[in-house]
């Protein structure tokens, strides 16, 4: 009798103190923590804000579906969605592009290979930092290193139609991440394969798009899907660079929404733009992978 | 008996620590904007402050654009710094949010002195009949020149000039050395502008014009600029915004080049030291027809005690200290502009530098005889009608839209967003 009230309890406090699970909690307890209070928590926050008028310093007061109803009558946030649509458009793809094509020279064995590799993978880690963006609008300046390099007086941040193409630019070249990722999977390509389109006498163009491209597929989409959620979600480099000028052509989306709710004090309406923004990068993302099966080739090698 | 003098001795021990701990350990936390020459001014007369006193001081800088995100952020978590700076115009969400002290009641027990304070000065920082902050440094809207490059050519500047004078003057300085001029600061030209037709902007939550005639003389100087020729190109502008960049002082060239900005008083200082060697900067009015509605003094800038700190005693016996005190104000050597203090003002005037020195004369013989009280705080959404008018005006700069249906845009557009601000 008294045994088992022993192991009754023993059973019941199991189910919070058994030793395996206990260690298991705690491992996971920072991610859930940070999760739940640095994510969760403020997204729901912002879910509830978007139906308030809220201004940070007075209570936020419900107003239903005003803040949605007004988005779509607000010209700023077409044009921020067609600017950050056309960033997006066209830096993605050619990012991934010139990853590729350098992660293909990076391939080979030379002594000097892990130098390079480590080279043209620093721009990322640097990433979108203040630092990169300041060089950058320098670099760009009137008088900045490129201007200076061709001998001419071009207003590359100050003019409509390069202003954007210089953002573009920055983004290309922090192609490092992307890079990294396409070597490492090309470097998973069995070797025999290769040796036997050798031995069949296929060129390298040919071996190129016949076995490393569609066996890269899984890896371009990977790099595809991050890199355009990476592209609509763009902020710093216009902050720091341009501010969305010259005439609002840089204004991209997130900096339209950090606009209303650090300078205009609408935070209400700042969260329904960025619930808005999260609808279209799911929509995005969906419609990447309802393509998938199309192209993506996920059997083994 | 001798148990009741120990006894007495011990409490009166203790009470002497507790008293004693409670003065070591309160802690001020500080806050403003601006560059490393502020930060190190301030931060002398701050160590100063508490050498002498012995309160804790921490203090927290940031660039300005990011100075009242920041403060707004801190308010909202109820994080205010007991003492911080804010312009005037900022102040109308954080008294909304009560989240500052009214500074009459420490007046009247005598806690803050303002007896050397003007009357004009000391309402730059009253709302809805509170004062809420006491200017730390008085500056006016100042055209700082090149001088040398107008000296050398034989071209004079003087005060006062009209909105003619000053386009003809533009035309003869392009004329004759391929300089160009830069208007910047359009959101406060405009206002400056409108004051010279009488009417303030922003006061009692409405744009505060009758039409857009009102906003038309400064989008028609633009407009001036550009046909004839010597407005600077706005793609060499666009991305201006640091003061090294602005092209009175980048060492740019001819039409890459400007004479002038339409900046601060205070500010000659920051830019004169960004100035290539050799470049003296000159100070005079921005051109109005009615300068003396238009110019004004201003504060550039005031300190608020935080309503969420647990030490306002404190705050304000800094505040004091820092409006009053000689020794505060010969470490800050009028880097924020004119001390509020007249008296303190003309105690430091011999020790300033010469950019300061020209800044301090230009505001008390030239600007004080020939202006009229600044505008009161601006109302809820004047920064969104801000972004509307960098629009505008970027679309003038560039000939794509006339003056005239700007400034109706302008009209339109902003009356109604200060009607749905307020």
């Amino acid at each position: 009798m008294n045994m088992t009230r022993i192991q009754q309890r023993h059973q019941i406090a199991g189910g919070f103190f058994d030793r395996e699970k206990t260690a298991g909690v705690i491992f996971c307890l920072p991610l859930i923590i940070g999760f739940s209070f640095f994510i969760v928590i403020p997204m729901l926050n912002s879910l509830f804000y978007s139906f308030c008028d809220y201004n940070i310093l007075k209570p936020a007061k419900w107003v239903g579906l005003e803040n949605y109803a007004k988005l779509f009558q607000d010209a700023k946030f077409w044009k921020s969605l067609t600017v950050t649509l056309k960033y997006a458009l066209i830096s993605v793809p050619l990012k991934l592009v010139f990853a590729l094509l350098v992660a293909l020279l990076l391939l080979r064995n030379t002594p000097l290979t892990p130098f390079y590799r480590a080279t043209y993978y620093l721009p990322s880690i640097m990433g979108a930092s203040v630092a990169v963006s300041i060089l950058w609008k320098r670099m760009f300046a009137l008088d900045g290193l490129l201007n200076r390099l061709l001998g001419i007086k071009v207003p590359w941040l100050g003019q409509t139609s390069t202003a954007l193409g210089v953002l573009i630019l920055l983004s290309v070249w922090q192609f490092g991440s992307s890079m990294l990722i396409f070597v490492a999977s090309m470097k998973q390509i069995p070797q025999t394969l290769y040796e036997a389109a050798e031995i069949d006498g296929a060129n390298k163009p040919k071996v190129f798009f016949k076995i490393t491209l569609p066996l890269l597929t899984s890896t371009i989409f990977f790099n595809l899907v991050m890199q355009t959620i990476n592209g609509l979600l763009v902020f710093a480099q216009g902050q720091i660079i341009t501010v969305g000028k010259p005439l609002n052509s840089t204004l991209f989306y997130v900096l339209y929404m950090y606009q209303q709710a650090f300078d205009f004090y609408k935070v209400g309406y700042s969260a329904a733009l960025g619930w808005v923004l999260i609808a279209i990068v799911s929509l995005f993302t969906a419609f990447l992978f309802a393509t998938k099966r199309f192209w993506v080739y996920e059997g083994g090698y | 008996m001798k148990k009741l003098v120990s006894l007495f001795v011990a409490v009166a021990m203790m009470l002497c620590c507790v008293a004693v701990a409670s003065a070591e350990d309160v802690t001020l936390n500080v806050a403003w904007w601006g560059g490393q020459g502020r930060i190190d001014a301030f931060e002398s007369a701050l160590k100063l402050y508490k050498e002498q006193t012995g309160v804790n001081i921490e203090t927290q800088t940031n660039g300005f654009t990011d100075h009242v995100t920041s403060m707004s952020t801190a308010g909202a978590s109820g994080d205010l710094p007991e003492m911080f700076m804010l312009q005037a115009a900022y102040m109308g969400n954080f008294v909304e949010g009560e989240m500052l002290v009214d500074l009459y009641p420490y007046i009247e027990s005598g806690a803050l002195d303002v007896s050397n304070v003007s009357e004009n000065v000391l309402a730059t920082g009253v709302v809805d009949g509170k004062l809420y902050g006491i200017c730390a440094g008085i500056n006016a809207p100042a055209l700082i020149y090149n001088k040398t490059l107008l000296d050398s050519n034989g071209i004079e500047i003087k005060d006062n000039m009209t909105i003619d004078e000053f386009c003809v003057l533009c035309k003869e300085i392009y004329e004759k050395t391929g300089v160009k001029t830069f208007l910047s600061n359009w959101t406060t030209m405009i206002e400056f502008l409108a004051r010279g037709t009488g009417h303030h902007m922003y006061e009692n939550g409405q744009l505060g014009v009758d039409s857009a005639e009102d906003l038309l003389p400064y989008f028609a100087l633009i407009e001036r600029g550009y046909n004839e020729g010597w407005l600077i190109d706005y793609t060499v502008v666009a991305n201006a915004g640091s003061t090294e960049e602005q092209p009175l002082v980048n060492g740019a060239e001819g039409e890459y080049a400007s004479w002038c900005a339409t900046w601060y008083s205070n500010q000659i200082q920051a830019l004169q030291a960004a100035a290539p060697e050799g470049e003296e900067l000159g100070i005079t009015t921005w051109p109005s027809d009615n300068l003396k509605e238009s110019n004004y003094l201003r504060q550039a800038m005031c300190w608020c005690i935080s309503a969420q700190s647990e030490n306002i005693d404190e705050a304000v016996a800094l505040l004091n200290w820092w409006t009053n005190s000689v020794e505060a104000q010969t470490c800050v050597l009028g880097e924020p502009g004119v001390p509020a203090n007249t008296e303190v003002a003309t105690a430091i005037t011999p020790l300033l530098d010469a950019p300061v020195q020209k800044a301090f004369t230009y505001i008390t013989d030239v600007v004080t005889p020939n202006c009229s009280p600044a505008n009161a705080p601006s109302s809820n959404g004047f920064s969104e009608v801000d972004v509307l008018i960098s629009e505008l005006n970027e679309m003038v700069y560039s000939g794509l839209m006339s003056a005239q249906d700007a400034a109706q845009q302008l009209f339109d557009e902003g009356t109604a967003i200060m009607a749905a601000s307020n």
